[in-house]
């Protein structure tokens, strides 16, 4: 939901300006997503993966465009244009994407990581880590799906079901409901030891420990036909148990949940699929998972994991708390002044955000700095400087030779590109 | 134990909930909000069951199979109910038509309609379905029959069931992920009662 309110577009930074900051704490560098690319950039992966609702438009020479809709894909091709391979890589953004939906053109703003490497299990930890604390920023009712694509294909693999069984399947698994396979025809022959399965896959979805308990039990009751996909499924499961106990001494498992029954919309993602929420919003907010096989399309083989998320959403559901403006300083004097400036500049030159006013009390300066969020609030007289902190609630005066050195930089002000 | 929002679909099963809840006086009144214990009822057009639910207004809701998958969004089903059984059926003059080939198919259901017979045109109509193939509007029309007395009394006979109908309590998903546990109480209230 696109709001032109300046308020809105404000707290709309801040949220972003704190997901960034977390990001880089991760060691992940910030790249620029383009707005519209050439459509001839992605035409196998448009054979591949039709979009209907991708926004496309023609230019004067002829030439077809689209509008951003997956910035993934933009990071694919900048790491395509890169010489190396088995790129280990750490990237954050947040783009504008444009879809066409319920007849109109919506636009939404992505804010996603993505990290390219080797190290599958420490990569797709992280990812988890960083999907939930970016939630947590702003929400503690905060619930992320775990699912595993190639742990469900694998199972399914193992079943005996044919492959149009398995496609109703599939189709029946996001309701998770298995009553609707019972009306086909295609199920009316099935013995009851395979609905009995079929049942246990569809409760595959809750709290960690209970569904990799409930995950084993339904793979000691399948008869294999391939031994291999038993050993398959049994590591998956081991390395999800694995998982889940660093995340638990990141004190993030109990805002986790394991779905096996998650099967992505892309077709792209292989492993990790995940999807957020946080409460009273009606839909997921955040969508990732691996995908590793999305960098083969584009002739180059990468490991890689990533998510996104909705920030109209997580802004519309949430409260932005109020974030004060490091190293900003409210310079005031009664009269514009030589000396006012001179301060000014200097501070700026310093690396502060330096803002210079004229004021007539000392209470609608006080107000002013708090409804702005500057952190330092500098009053000039005659012969003395008052500074007030504004959130530690402290004033000190000071005659000009000491104030002129009391002023330092806490860190340096960080472009936001 | 949070307040969880019930949609209802005016009608039958509005009624049976209602008597489910020990709540049947509110079937005299024309309140469309109803508070039974920490259950929120509202009383909404079927149609607007699963917008309800997907906009998240409602956690919960009880609603055709019909309505649902006309409706094209994704909820949780988690009981499906035996009574107000239906289906929707291609219906027509012709038993012999082939219905693998391209024709035209007159529908309330247009969505579910190009799902099944994605060769053929569909035509939406809001009512009286069976007049389409009478005045040579459509083939065959893909509709709800219950009886069979409507297209019975109009000339026409099924020539295929295609998908059974019955009502199903649906939940948002995201709802379901905060309210789980009383979201289940509810399921295990309706269990209990045995007679839905």
């Amino acid at each position: 939901m696109k709001s032109n309110l300046l308020v809105s577009n404000q707290n709309k930074y801040a949220m972003q300006a704190s997901l960034m900051k977390l990001y880089a704490q991760y060691g992940y560098r910030q790249v620029s997503i383009p707005a519209c690319e050439p459509l001839a950039t992605i035409s196998e992966l448009e054979k591949q993966y039709p979009s209907r609702t991708q926004v496309k438009f023609m230019d004067q020479s002829g030439e077809i465009f689209y509008l951003q809709d997956d910035p993934t894909v933009s990071v694919m091709k900048m790491l395509r244009l890169s010489s190396a391979t088995n790129i280990e890589q750490k990237i954050c953004y947040y783009a504008p994407t444009y879809k066409w939906g319920h007849r109109q053109l919506n636009e939404e703003t992505q804010i996603g990581v993505e990290t390219f490497g080797k190290d599958t299990l420490l990569h797709d930890l992280e990812i988890i880590v960083l999907a939930v604390k970016s939630l947590r920023l702003f929400t503690d009712k905060v619930m992320l799906d775990i699912g595993d694509v190639s742990f469900l294909e694998t199972l399914l693999e193992s079943m005996p079901f044919n492959s149009e069984q398995i496609q109703a399947i599939v189709k029946a698994l996001p309701s998770k409901n298995m009553m609707t396979l019972k009306e086909l025809e295609l199920f009316q022959n099935i013995k009851s030891q395979d609905w009995d399965l079929l049942a246990s896959l569809f409760k595959l979805f809750g709290p960690t420990e209970i569904v990799l308990e409930n995950a084993k039990q339904l793979i000691d009751q399948i008869t294999f036909k391939d031994e291999q996909l038993q050993v398959k499924l049994d590591t998956i499961l081991n390395q999800i148990r694995d998982r889940s106990a660093f995340l638990k001494a990141y004190d993030l498992l109990e805002y986790t949940q394991l779905d096996f029954t998650l099967k992505p919309e892309l077709k792209y993602y292989n492993g990790l699929v995940l999807k957020g929420f946080i409460k009273n919003c009606p839909s997921e907010v955040l969508n990732g998972g691996r995908y590793d096989q999305l960098s083969t399309e584009f002739g180059k083989a990468n490991c890689a994991a990533g998510f996104a998320l909705t920030l109209d959403l997580l802004m519309n559901y949430t409260e932005v708390k109020k974030m004060t403006r490091k190293n900003s300083l409210l310079l005031l004097e009664t009269e514009l002044s030589a000396k006012g400036i001179k301060y000014a500049e200097y501070y700026r030159q310093k690396g502060f955000e330096v803002n210079l006013r004229t004021y007539e009390t000392e209470k609608e300066a006080i107000d002013l700095a708090s409804k702005e969020n500057f952190e330092k609030v500098i009053l000039f007289g005659e012969r003395s400087a008052k500074v007030i902190d504004i959130r530690k609630d402290n004033v000190q005066k000071m005659p000009y030779s000491t104030f002129d050195q009391y002023l330092t930089i806490t860190d340096a002000n960080k472009s936001i590109h | 134990m949070e307040s969880i929002t019930f949609a209802l679909s005016k009608g039958r099963i509005a009624e049976a909930f209602l008597k489910a809840f020990d709540a049947e006086e509110a079937l005299n009144s024309r309140k469309l909000i109803v508070q039974v214990g920490n259950i929120k009822m509202i009383m909404v057009k079927p149609v607007d069951v699963p917008t309800y639910v997907a906009n998240g207004v409602a956690d919960i809701g009880v609603v055709g199979r019909d309505v649902i998958l006309e409706s094209g969004e994704s909820f949780y089903e988690l009981l499906e109910f035996p009574f107000s059984k239906c289906t929707l059926s291609i219906a027509g003059f012709d038993q012999n038509i082939n219905l693998e080939a391209p024709m035209t198919i007159a529908t309330k259901y247009p969505k579910i309609c190009k799902q099944y017979f994605p060769l053929s045109k569909t035509i939406y109509l809001n009512g009286s379905v069976e007049l389409a193939p009478i005045l040579n509007l459509s083939d065959v029309i893909f509709d709800i029959v219950e009886t069979g007395t409507t297209l019975k009394e109009n000339g026409l006979s099924v020539i295929k069931d295609v998908l059974s109908i019955n009502p199903v309590l649906i939940a948002n998903k995201s709802s379901y992920k905060f309210n789980q546990a009383q979201i289940d109480a509810v399921i295990n209230q309706l269990n209990e009662r045995g007679d839905l």
